[in-house]
């Protein structure tokens, strides 16, 4: 497949979160490459871990999170760097879109001073005019004047509020640029508005992209690769076209053919009987084992491990154990 | 013609004082007012389900409100079951209200987070006394409990809010609504909050309690895939108007008002070859505010379609095909 290097990869990560009843296993042993001007989909139902995954990269979780594994930036792997040496690559290398910007935003800072902010802290060199010719020329790429340097972030509506974020998380030109859920709070005609400009600017700044959401319409269009997230494990991975018309695990199929969609024949309602499992102390075997139609004995006793099938799909899964071969 | 239908609403009217801080109130003379909704009329058979689609702030939960008479209108009327229900008084009102019930997005925030699940349901009918006594009344909410799939009912009654998923409590909120046995429930966003596998878990459920009991569904939600499943008709809202009724099919096929087109365009399907080939009708711009809502047809500043008329008059209500209508100036008789 991809031969060039990867921007991003992750060697079985691992995030638990440290509470009194024991741990809480966000991510469990999740290893993917992500290369330059790819957009990966990541997908799964509410607590599957995605946030958990994306905020780890960063290395913005909370006290209690425990990160085992590597995550190599390029070459550096940032698991051994501490906070003072992320702050550094954070907002320039990898750079954070959220479903609401005013989480990341300072209500009482004007849009100016977020960019010479975020360009100073980085590029110090860089003087307070040029910031700013670099933020209006940001702004335009994103479709607002720069007139608008001037507001506060409240003045805006939603989405402008997320082109404002997407062209402060974009002025530095960052390698890897991770979207959680980026337009889920948004009408769906403001999202279509967000989701073209993305594409567009993605086309141009041609860094990688990690696109978190529940909604698998948006990764249909908008993503090369997709990586589905099951209670904590990455259970396939595959092209998105493989995803869709070729799906392998039994929770990828579950999942696709419970999704609304507009085809008006089509108007039985199926859905997966059922919920996942809690992610505390969860032990071995497969964390779909009890939903899962093809479920075998050896399903609930061993964790299936990551087969890399011959096309360099990933699925995690015992009904393909003999066709792939096990990555080690 | 006889009107059969169990819900109906003509020319209904919402306009709420604007939401002021201090300051604002020091520099504005006149009172300003958001037209939330602004004349929707429909009608909903008995046993048929209408959803009300549109984007956020276009009205649709003060139309629920209304049409219950939760909040009192402005102007214009509502019937239920043939009698017209506008001047009643709450206390008037209150005998009906087991007929019609109600069914929020957020379960967490309409259960009472120290009241037993069990508790919760029977509720309704102390208040409406429904049963003989406490014990029928248990059976009943039992009975209830069983048929929204919380199994094994009795272990679910005990239970507090937080103790059951999220997916679980719309079910309890369900139950509570359905105890009573209404002949009408509005769900404003009923599944939205809920996961994929959930929410089709859930959706499936209000498809089956409505032909048990025979409901009538006013189907409020912003997400048009999920009306395939449980609306005989749709209708479209766009700043406090209805712009487009129709079937499913009529919507989805054949979209006739410009906004709808867009607004189909614009839902992204969980399937790459259809996003290829679909043909976006996206809009620029965002929905204007309700406080001043564009004179003539409420979608002309973003039109494409746009003629002179748009922008004066209010284009009246066309019935293009049977039962399909639609409020816009290109469909206009001559
Ligand atoms: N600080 C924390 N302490 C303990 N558990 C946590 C903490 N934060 C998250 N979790 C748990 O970790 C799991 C993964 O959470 P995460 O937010 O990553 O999921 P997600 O896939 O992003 O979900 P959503 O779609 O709802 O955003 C969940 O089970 C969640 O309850
Ligand atoms: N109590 C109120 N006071 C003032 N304005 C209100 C009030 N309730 C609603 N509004 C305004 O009326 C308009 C319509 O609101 P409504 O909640 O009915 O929309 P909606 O279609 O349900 O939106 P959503 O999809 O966000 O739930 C909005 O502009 C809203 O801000
Ligand atoms: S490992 Fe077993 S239980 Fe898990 S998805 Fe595959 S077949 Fe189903
Ligand atoms: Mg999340
Ligand atoms: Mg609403």
């Amino acid at each position: 497949m991809n031969r060039e290097r990867a921007v991003c990869s992750l060697k079985s990560l691992k995030v638990y979160y440290m509470t009194f009843d024991g741990p809480v296993k966000a991510v469990d042993d999740v290893s993917f490459d992500i290369h330059r001007e790819e957009t990966l989909g990541l997908v799964g139902e509410s607590g599957c871990g995605k946030s958990t995954l994306g905020s780890a990269i960063l290395k913005i979780l909370p006290r209690t999170a425990r990160i085992y594994g590597k995550i190599f930036l390029d070459d550096t792997d940032i698991t051994a760097l501490d906070e003072r040496e992320m702050q550094k690559i954070r907002g320039a290398r990898i750079s954070m879109i959220f479903q609401d910007p005013m989480t990341s935003l300072n209500p009482i800072m004007k849009v100016k001073d977020h960019f010479i902010e975020t360009i100073r802290t980085h590029r110090p060199e860089i003087s307070e005019e040029e910031a700013l010719e670099m933020a209006a020329r940001a702004l335009a790429e994103v479709g607002i004047s720069e007139s608008r340097l001037n507001d506060y972030p409240f003045q805006f509506s939603g989405g402008m509020r997320q082109r404002m974020m997407i062209a402060l998380a974009i002025v530095l030109r960052p390698s890897l640029i991770i979207a959680d859920e980026p337009t889920t709070s948004l009408d769906v005609i403001v999202q279509a508005q967000i989701l073209e400009l993305m594409k567009e600017i993605q086309g141009h700044v041609r860094s990688a992209m990690i696109l978190i959401t529940h909604d698998l319409g948006v990764v249909a269009e908008m993503t090369n690769r997709i990586g589905v997230m099951y209670a904590g494990h990455l259970v396939e991975l595959a092209p998105r076209d493989s995803i869709y018309y070729d799906p392998l695990h039994p929770y990828t199929k579950a999942l696709l053919e419970s999704v609304p969609n507009t085809r008006i024949e089509d108007k039985e309602l199926k859905y997966i009987d059922g919920f996942p499992p809690s992610l505390l102390n969860v032990g071995e075997g497969c964390r779909f084992a009890d939903r899962c139609p093809k479920a075998r004995k050896v399903c609930f006793e061993k964790t299936p491990k990551d087969l890399v099938l011959e096309d360099g799909r990933l699925v995690k899964c015992w009904l393909y154990e003999s066709e792939g071969q096990v990555e080690e | 013609m006889k009107d059969s239908a169990l819900v109906a609403v003509e020319n209904l009217v919402k306009h709420f004082p604007v939401r002021m801080n201090f300051i604002q109130m020091l520099f504005t003379r006149e009172k300003k007012k958001v037209h939330a909704v602004n004349g929707v009329s429909f009608k909903i058979e008995e046993g048929q389900t209408l959803g009300l689609v549109g984007e956020s702030g276009s009205g649709k939960t003060t139309t629920g409100r209304l049409v219950l008479k939760l909040i009192e209108p402005t102007d214009g009327r509502i019937k239920f079951m043939g009698k017209d229900i506008t001047p009643l008084k709450p206390k008037e009102m209150r005998p009906l209200r087991r007929e019609m019930q109600i069914v929020f997005q957020d379960p967490l925030a309409s259960l009472n987070p120290y009241m037993k699940i069990g508790e919760a349901v029977r509720h309704p009918l102390v208040i409406h006394k429904i049963g003989r006594n406490r014990i029928q009344q248990r059976e009943m909410v039992l009975e209830m409990l069983e048929k929204v799939n919380l199994r094994p009912p009795e272990e679910f009654y005990n239970r507090y809010p937080r103790q059951i998923s999220g997916g679980q409590r719309q079910r309890v909120v369900i139950a509570r609504a359905l105890i009573t046995r209404p002949k009408f429930v509005v769900a404003d966003e009923a599944v939205a909050m809920l996961d994929v596998s959930i929410r089709s878990q859930l959706l499936k459920l209000m498809v089956d309690l409505k032909k048990e009991f025979n409901l009538t569904y006013l189907f409020i939600t912003h997400d048009l895939a999920t009306t395939k499943y449980i609306c005989d008709r749709i209708a479209v809202m766009y700043l406090g108007h209805i712009v487009e009724e129709g079937s499913f099919k009529d919507i989805y096929s054949e979209p006739a008002h410009p906004y709808t087109k867009a607004l189909i365009s614009a839902v992204p399907e969980p399937d790459p070859k259809i996003m290829k080939t679909k043909k976006k009708m996206i809009p620029s711009g965002e929905v204007p505010n309700a406080i001043e809502p564009p004179p003539g047809c409420p979608f002309h500043p973003r039109c494409p379609h746009k003629k002179a008329v748009c922008s004066r008059t209010f284009p009246e209500v066309v019935e293009i095909s049977e039962g399909h209508k639609v409020a816009c100036h290109i469909y206009a008789r001559r």
